[in-house]
């Protein structure tokens, strides 16, 4: 190798391509060359080491990476391929089975295993639409994608259109099969109305997965985070919530679902009619008006609650009896957007009141601090609370 | 001292090939080994975090879906930033706007991490200072050169394709960032020598 460095200065040799090269590969241990160019100019040494040391000081890492994100970001993309794959799967197995199907009479408990496994498919979806969007998302099939900035009024009409905010959106992708998704992130609400004229208020932080129509004897949705549903009466199709830990069947009623995976419970309050639960444990149970079902670890507990304390976020306003603060804190946080630290202190006070959700977070959180002893400290998207005795 | 970025292609035809034969630790390896460099380039091209993330999610799926992408493995780095930057125009369309892509590049502008071992954090912001007005002498695809040859130490053949432009093109790119870095940059570079002198 011939290079020309007699004449150089410093910052020549900075500049020069081969120098930078060689100086690279002595930090990857291969130090033959430079230890040859060092050889070759033994006047120039002093400078060939600081130029050396100056390259290696600004290193290629450009960024910041963790590991950790690596990782994340790895298992995420694993996930991903694993569902294609058993997406695959499944339909070559529905296939092959259709074709004996065709040839034996339909045996029930195919058909059951069929249900569980498109049933787990739909789950597993769901667990992976992520909602780290700040727009309201409404995607249908896999490729058309509609997105709103402001709390989104949906209306799916039986034809399998969808209409979004007055906007009719006729997509020749949407056939009655197609499965719509809809990412309402933290701070921001929903409504639908789905094809049977059930209506939804799908509250801050949840995702939600229907098919445009409901063609089979079970209308069926699939729920991650909460919803209070308006099921429209019809005996002969009833009407399924689907959650990660919980199956909620109702025929025709009022009821509010809360089912944040984040969370470590579940909970199901009823307004009117009635509603039979199945949890991930296989255990059912049958709720009345005002009752509230709570799950939390495999257990059920069923309780009498005053119900406008759970459904009233949907008409902008949070009733408090007796909760910790941490929950509401937690609350807030979704409905707003914001993150919110504090003192644990303050985490097991229970607070009584009642909130209006049409307020700035700012506003609630004054109101609070009126009773309870705390000051809070607005940064961009965060608030601080400091216990104050 | 950089955490493993040794880009040579032979390691990447070997982990591809072994992906090839169904060797799904090649792909993961292979992932994690391209990660740091794409998420740099894609930052530097003006991309958040979450849509670098989003892009280079998207990328390898589509890379492990459809693995004859891919003809020649010497080509695998060119092609996932050639990628990073197809992601970064469909983005652009999503989000409604229409730009050229020449508006797009002259965003180009690289931040980079100053070895803390080597660089004290008292010296950290001057040099910053001395380093960006250097680089603030190029013009944006000079930038892009300079950054893709040096930092990510890539052949011709692989920036060619990246750039859109030939291997000679790119030869008297570079050529031509180097001389005006040498020209007009005397004195910047003097002062950013001495503090590095300084510091010892």
């Amino acid at each position: 190798m011939k290079h020309h460095f007699e004449t150089y200065q410093p910052e020549d040799f900075l500049l020069d391509e081969a120098f930078f090269r060689i100086v690279k590969k002595a930090g990857r241990q291969e130090p033959e060359a430079w230890q040859e160019l060092l050889l070759a100019y033994p006047d120039k040494r002093d400078m060939m080491e600081e130029a050396a040391r100056i390259i290696q000081a600004t290193q290629i890492e450009m960024e910041e990476v963790p590991d950790s994100l690596i990782e994340a970001n790895w298992e995420r993309l694993q996930e991903s391929i694993d569902r294609r794959h058993k997406l695959s799967k499944i339909k070559t197995w529905i296939s092959v089975a259709a074709c004996i199907a065709g040839l034996i009479v339909a045996s029930f408990l195919w058909q059951q295993q069929r249900y569980d496994r498109q049933r787990l498919d739909m789950l597993l979806s769901l667990n992976q639409m992520d909602l780290s969007s700040e727009q309201i998302e409404i995607n249908i099939g896999e490729k058309e994608q509609i997105a709103v900035e402001e709390n989104a009024f949906i209306l799916q009409k039986e034809d399998g259109s969808v209409v979004v905010n007055d906007q009719e959106n006729n997509s020749e992708l949407l056939t009655p099969e197609s499965i719509i998704q809809v990412k309402v992130p933290y701070g921001k609400r929903s409504q639908i109305v789905f094809s049977d004229g059930t209506r939804a208020w799908v509250n801050s932080g949840t995702k939600l997965l229907y098919p445009a129509t409901f063609r089979d004897k079970r209308r069926e949705v699939f729920v991650d985070g909460e919803i209070f549903l308006e099921v429209h009466q019809d005996a002969s199709r009833p009407f399924f919530v689907h959650t990660n830990r919980l199956e909620v069947k109702v025929t025709g009623t009022s009821f509010n679902v809360t089912a944040y995976s984040d969370d470590t419970f579940s909970s199901v309050v009823l307004t009117e009619g009635s509603v039979e639960l199945t949890s991930d444990q296989g255990d059912k149970a049958k709720l009345q008006p005002r009752h509230c079902l709570h799950y939390e670890n495999g257990i059920i507990t069923v309780s009498d609650v005053d119900v406008s304390l759970y459904t009233g976020w949907k008409d902008g306003y949070l009733k408090l009896h007796k909760e910790p603060l941490k929950e509401i804190f937690k609350k807030l946080s979704r409905y707003y957007d914001v993150g919110i630290v504090y003192d644990e202190r303050l985490g097991h006070i229970q607070y009584k009141g009642k909130l209006d959700l049409n307020e700035s977070i700012e506003e609630i959180l004054a109101s609070i601090a009126l009773t309870e002893h705390f000051t809070y400290r607005k940064t961009n998207r965060e608030i601080n609370i400091m216990y104050n005795k | 001292m950089s955490k493993g970025e040794s880009n040579n292609t032979e390691q990447d035809a070997d982990l591809w090939f072994a992906f090839r034969k169904g060797n799904q630790q090649a792909f993961s390896r292979l992932y994690k080994k391209h990660y740091r460099s794409l998420y740099s380039y894609g930052k530097s091209m003006g991309m958040d975090a979450l849509q670098v993330q989003d892009s280079i999610h998207d990328i390898f799926l589509k890379l492990y879906l459809k693995p004859d992408l891919i003809q020649s493995t010497t080509t695998l780095r060119a092609f996932l930033f050639q990628s990073i930057k197809n992601q970064l125009i469909n983005i652009a369309k999503k989000e409604g706007r229409l730009i050229a892509i020449d508006e797009m590049e002259s965003h180009f502008s690289f931040s980079y991490r100053l070895d803390e071992e080597i660089v004290r954090e008292e010296e950290q912001t001057l040099i910053r200072q001395k380093i960006d007005k250097l680089l603030s002498i190029l013009s944006p695809r000079q930038r892009e050169i300079v950054y893709l040859r040096f930092l990510h130490e890539m052949e011709y053949d692989e920036i060619s394709r990246v750039m859109n432009i030939t291997q000679q093109g790119a030869r008297n790119l570079l050529h031509k960032a180097m001389e005006k870095l040498r020209e007009k940059g005397q004195d910047t570079l003097f002062f950013f020598l001495l503090c590095i002198y300084h510091m010892q």
